[in-house]
């Protein structure tokens, strides 16, 4: 066990040419569900804390819901939408990073809705007297929603990017888990661990757990500003 | 302003009823009653905050500031809270937000966030960014209910020079001794109905409904 740490120490301090695509491709395939996600999931949130009705809680306990969708059944539905048969098919983006995008944009744009459309709503409470008096409507009270609750807002993104990095169901079935193509970390570890090797594994888990801890102190930074 | 037979239910309970005011710019209006007699709903009703069952408020809203408490972005400093109006009002220049600062006496804390700002900068603040909006009237919603005799006396200042300046005050307060000082007309609301609608030395030496007598008889003996 000791020459595995001793490889995974040198993995992490000299590097090796096939670890940090890996790492790169995380960055890029998160970071940009993360990103659409967000375009989405924030005016999204916004909007629907402004309208009123019944309808408005349905639709905020289905987005409550697919928080706790299983990303098996979402890699397997997104598969199935992009396979050569299916209706996507023609798109031709099965197992390249494109597919991993659109699973991964489909399981946290509703978290991120969600604990948004929570913070808003929080704050609309407070907030809505004051620009009911100040007679602001339409986008300019969208916008000033979204500007006083930015702090609660990049607290749920991070919740999402957090997410979006420790996905594997999803992105193993849409991706393929291809050498050099679509292999992510998570997907990585899992093959590494099923070959035997664990200091690879161990390597890619210690740069995830750290990308996710630097995650959190972040949004607890942004929280307690 | 005018307020034409207006009657409000809220829950099914008849909260005001034939309420007619006809009201001038230029003039401070005290709107004096117990707690639960319904001067909030008429600010809220002149507002268009609420709306009648019947009758009618017969002005623009958008001509209409309401001034209630909390009434500011707590966490923008005064500054911003001021420069959010160039969204309502394009064209609003930077001289004009800081002439207004130093006319209210907020530039010492202009960059401070509004949370921290003490209760009577905070509505000064408040009526501060009301004049930025230019409205022909402010309600206040007892301005100085929390504020020391400093703060509400400088508050008092300010809503007389608007005064003079030709905006019409409607100001609801729980002091009789503010009224007097302010006022030129007192309003006095009973269970949800005007009962007196008079010059203010009138009312303060002969008030004639019997609830206005026993109302100054009871605020008179807690002051």
């Amino acid at each position: 066990m000791d020459s595995v740490w001793q490889e995974v120490g040198r993995l992490l301090t000299h590097g090796d040419s096939s670890l940090w695509p890996i790492v790169w491709l995380s960055v890029q395939v998160s970071g940009t569900a993360v990103v659409i996600g967000s375009l989405i999931g924030l005016p999204l949130a916004a909007w629907l804390v402004m309208q009123k009705g019944a309808w408005v809680v349905t639709v905020r306990s289905c987005l409550n819901a697919l928080m706790g969708f299983p990303p098996v059944v979402l890699g397997l539905l997104v598969y199935l939408l992009l396979s050569r048969s299916g209706p996507l098919g023609h798109w031709g983006i099965l197992f390249t990073p494109s597919a991993m995008v659109v699973a991964q944009v489909l399981l946290i744009t509703p978290i991120i809705t969600a604990l948004a459309a929570q913070s808003l709503a929080d704050e609309h409470r407070q907030l809505a007297r004051l620009l009911d008096v100040l007679h602001v409507r339409g986008l300019l009270r969208l916008r000033t929603l979204l500007w006083e609750t930015r702090h609660s807002l990049f607290t749920a993104v991070l919740a999402g990017l957090g997410r979006a990095f420790a996905e594997v169901g999803a992105v193993m079935m849409v991706g393929g888990n291809i050498d050099g193509a679509t292999r992510v970390m998570t997907t990585a570890i899992a093959l590494e661990t099923s070959k035997g090797e664990l200091a690879t594994a161990i390597a890619l888990g210690i740069i995830l757990l750290c990308l996710v801890f630097l995650l959190n102190l972040l949004a607890q930074a942004v929280r307690r500003k | 302003m005018l307020l034409q037979q207006i009657s409000l239910e809220m829950a099914g309970v008849r909260r005001l009823a034939g309420i007619d005011l006809s009201l001038r710019q230029g003039r401070i209006y005290a709107l004096l009653g117990a707690n639960g007699a319904g001067k909030t709903l008429v600010l809220k009703l002149m507002a268009g905050l609420l709306t009648p069952k019947s009758g009618q408020v017969l002005i623009d809203p958008r001509e209409v500031h309401y001034l209630s408490q909390q009434a500011l972005f707590l966490r923008r400093s005064a500054q911003e809270n001021l420069r959010y109006c160039q969204h309502l009002r394009p064209g609003l220049s930077e001289a004009l937000i800081s002439t207004t600062l130093q006319k209210f006496q907020l530039q010492h804390c202009a960059h401070q966030l509004a949370h921290t700002l003490s209760g009577g900068e905070q509505q000064r603040l408040a009526l501060a960014r009301a004049t930025l909006l230019s409205p022909k009237w402010i309600l206040l919603d007892e301005p100085t209910a929390a504020l020391d005799p400093v703060a509400t006396q400088s508050m008092e200042q300010a809503m007389l020079a608007l005064a003079q300046a030709g905006t019409g005050l409607v100001l609801v307060t729980h002091s009789l001794g503010q009224a007097k000082r302010m006022a030129d007309v007192v309003l006095f609301l009973h269970q949800g109905r005007i009962t007196e609608q008079t010059d203010k030395k009138v009312f303060f030496s002969s008030p004639t409904s019997a609830e206005a007598q026993a109302y100054m008889r009871e605020e008179l003996g807690a002051e």
